[in-house]
């Protein structure tokens, strides 16, 4: 790697000399909230200070085998001085740690004090344009970590817990305390870049992320290798043939899978109402091969629109990629502000899709499933076509986020689910490796009709059984993204 | 140093600064705040047309300032009247060019007369401002 390929452009030039484009625009004015309620409403309402309970109602026999540290993400700070973030990706992230233990499960969990929460915090209002609502009178960022909100996701990486978002660099929390570290830093050329939540695990225990820039003269897609002992192994500085939006990836053995989408950064009041549905122009599907990472191949699809894959597989010239696949990007640019304004959107689910790509021929076949799936998960050991666990939606009457939980095979269809409810949202659920071959299922669950939340476990291989066990909180969770689960002495 | 002495050169230094309050009428004076880290130099540009602030070249006026604080104030002293127009960057490890990112973002502080920019360098006629007296601008670093 030289460092010429980090430079963009001209930017050596002297101290005056150019400044950049910065991601937020505008100062208008938010729309006020509407005030119709939903049942589910309080579960996008966020938090104001961090949970603290130490002995959570734990109902059946949590196995040792599922003891260790369930880690949740998600926007927590919606409001401040009067103003409602108006977006379910604005809020500043609340990172949750539930420590399951022969003593009993605990949950606490701290806001992650990036630099735009302490200065909010500290000016007890909003400063800067979030993702999806203008605030008055904002100011100009510095750079993207001006306005970098940590609040999508987790990775422990090392004896860190880094807590990521998309458009700026992962945070470094402590994983006991989840006390904030600081932006984790990688090299002085790729401070404050985006660093997308979604980063990949190689088997030798290096990691692998990506970029995407679709503001600037051109549209990017920057991609990192990193070693396991953090250091910048790999980089890769592509231009974009489309600004179409993507939020994750899949990875062979042997390539890098991306999926950029048909809703096109414009221009906006917003970051994300600068994004426009322009199903005209197609979605592509681009495949990089991890030792050639300058060298993109791009394959023309049909416009859908993808925020999480399953995993993906190579066979004879073909690249398999499992997909959450949406018809449209209307949860991102409706879906979602809705559900900050009172409403209850009706969205078509994302359902399972395995692209097969031939590397020799150019052709993409698309394989929908019918099963509705979203927030994927799946062993990390998998070489071929493997169980997907994910969220579900059982009733036909949800139209927005899942009641069930769901395995999922690409050849056999829907092995098995759970539904908690038809009053019930249920989050992100991840597979727990067991030693004996009796992996586990975890994940946490809103509960609207007696707003409530909890976290249940499953064997993963029989969810039409119900929890083995289950932890009850008197209070609700705020509905998060992501998260991950880090086992006793692992 | 005796007493009356320092009283004289005191007397003279009041006297002078009397007179030159008087003589720069465009005194231009600007303030810098919101300094988040207590290292390094400001590098200010002054520019007095749109070309040479698009160009950078033909810099009016050029100050390096050390951080001391989280502000600071710099007095340009007598200028012409006309349009001006600021831009500065804190070089926070003095290697003389504002620090960027692969993306070209800033990771080292700046900001604009009139604070805009939101979008990229605002421009001049947005940027500009007008000294017909004395003058105080003041820029919040970003």
């Amino acid at each position: 790697m030289k460092r010429r390929d980090f430079i963009a452009g001209s930017l050596a030039a002297s101290g005056t000399a150019l400044l950049p484009e910065t991601l937020l625009a505008a100062n208008g004015l938010p729309k006020p909230a509407i005030k119709t309620s939903t049942a589910w409403q309080e579960g996008f309402a966020g938090a104001l200070k961090p949970f603290n309970t130490n002995n959570l109602t734990i109902e059946g026999k949590w196995p040792a085998g599922a003891y260790g540290s369930f880690y949740r993400n998600g926007p927590a700070r919606m409001e401040r001085n009067g103003i409602r973030l108006q977006h379910w990706f604005d809020g500043d992230g609340m990172v949750h740690r539930f420590n399951i233990n022969a003593k009993g499960i605990s949950h606490h969990s701290q806001f992650v004090a990036t630099e735009k929460y302490l200065r909010e915090e500290s000016a007890q209002a909003f400063l800067y344009n979030a993702t999806g609502t203008p605030i008055p009178n904002a100011r100009s960022p510095r750079n993207n970590d001006s306005v970098n909100v940590a609040n999508t996701a987790l990775l422990p990486w090392q004896d860190e817990l880094l807590a990521l978002w998309e458009g700026g660099s992962a945070y470094s929390l402590n994983p006991e305390t989840l006390t904030t570290q600081g932006e984790k830093i990688w090299s002085d050329e790729l401070a404050h870049v985006p660093f997308s939540a979604h980063p990949l695990l190689e088997k030798d225990g290096s990691l692998w992320n990506f970029g995407f820039v679709p503001y600037g003269k051109e549209a990017r897609l920057l991609i990192y290798h990193i070693s396991p002992n953090s250091k910048v192994i790999g980089f890769s500085n592509i231009v974009l043939p489309q600004r179409g939006y993507f939020h994750a990836f899949a990875q062979t053995a042997d390539y890098l899978i991306f999926y950029v989408s048909a809703c096109i950064y414009e221009q906006g009041e917003t970051f994300l109402s600068a994004f426009h549905w322009r199903p005209e122009i197609g979605s592509k599907i681009l495949v990089i091969n991890k030792n050639l990472l300058d060298k993109p191949r791009w394959f023309d699809v049909a416009a859908e629109f993808v925020f999480h894959f399953g995993n993906a597989w190579q066979d004879n010239n073909n690249i398999n990629v499992v997909m959450a696949s949406y018809k449209d990007a209307s949860l991102m640019l409706n879906g979602m502000h809705k559900v900050m304004v009172g409403e209850q959107p009706e969205i078509d689910h994302a359902q399972m899709t395995i692209a097969k790509i031939n590397l020799q021929t150019g052709n993409v076949t698309l394989n929908a499933s019918g099963i509705n799936l979203e927030f994927p998960n799946y062993s990390p050991d998998a070489a071929g076509p493997t169980t997907i666990y994910g969220t579900h939606a059982a009733s036909p009457e949800r139209k927005f986020l899942g009641d069930s939980i769901a395995a999922i095979n690409p050849d056999k269809g829907l092995l098995n689910r759970y539904c908690f409810g038809a009053k019930v949202i249920a989050e992100e659920p991840l597979l727990i490796k067991s030693s004996n071959n009796n992996d586990y299922l975890i994940s946490s669950y809103y509960n609207y009709d007696k707003q409530f939340s909890g976290i249940a476990l499953f064997h993963a291989n029989k969810l039409n059984d119900g929890p083995i066990a289950q932890a009850t909180m008197d209070y609700v969770l705020p509905l998060g993204f992501h998260g991950c689960f880090v086992p006793t002495n692992a | 140093m005796k007493l009356p002495h320092a009283h004289k050169i005191l007397s003279t230094l009041v006297l002078s600064s009397f007179f030159s309050l008087n003589a720069h009428a465009h005194e231009l004076v600007l303030q810098v705040d919101k300094i988040t880290k207590t290292k390094g130099v400001i590098m200010i540009a002054l520019y007095n047309s749109a070309e040479s602030y698009k160009s950078d070249k033909n810099v009016f006026n050029g100050q390096k300032v050390a951080v001391t604080k989280d502000t600071l104030v710099v007095n340009f002293g007598d200028v012409p009247a006309g349009d001006y127009a600021i831009k500065l960057y804190q070089d926070e490890n003095e290697n003389g060019v504002i620090d960027k990112n692969v993306t070209g973002m800033p990771t080292e502080g700046y900001g604009f007369s009139n604070n805009g920019g939101a979008m990229g360098q605002p421009s001049f006629d947005e940027a500009k401002f007008s000294v017909t007296d004395k003058t105080i601008t003041t820029i919040h670093l970003r």
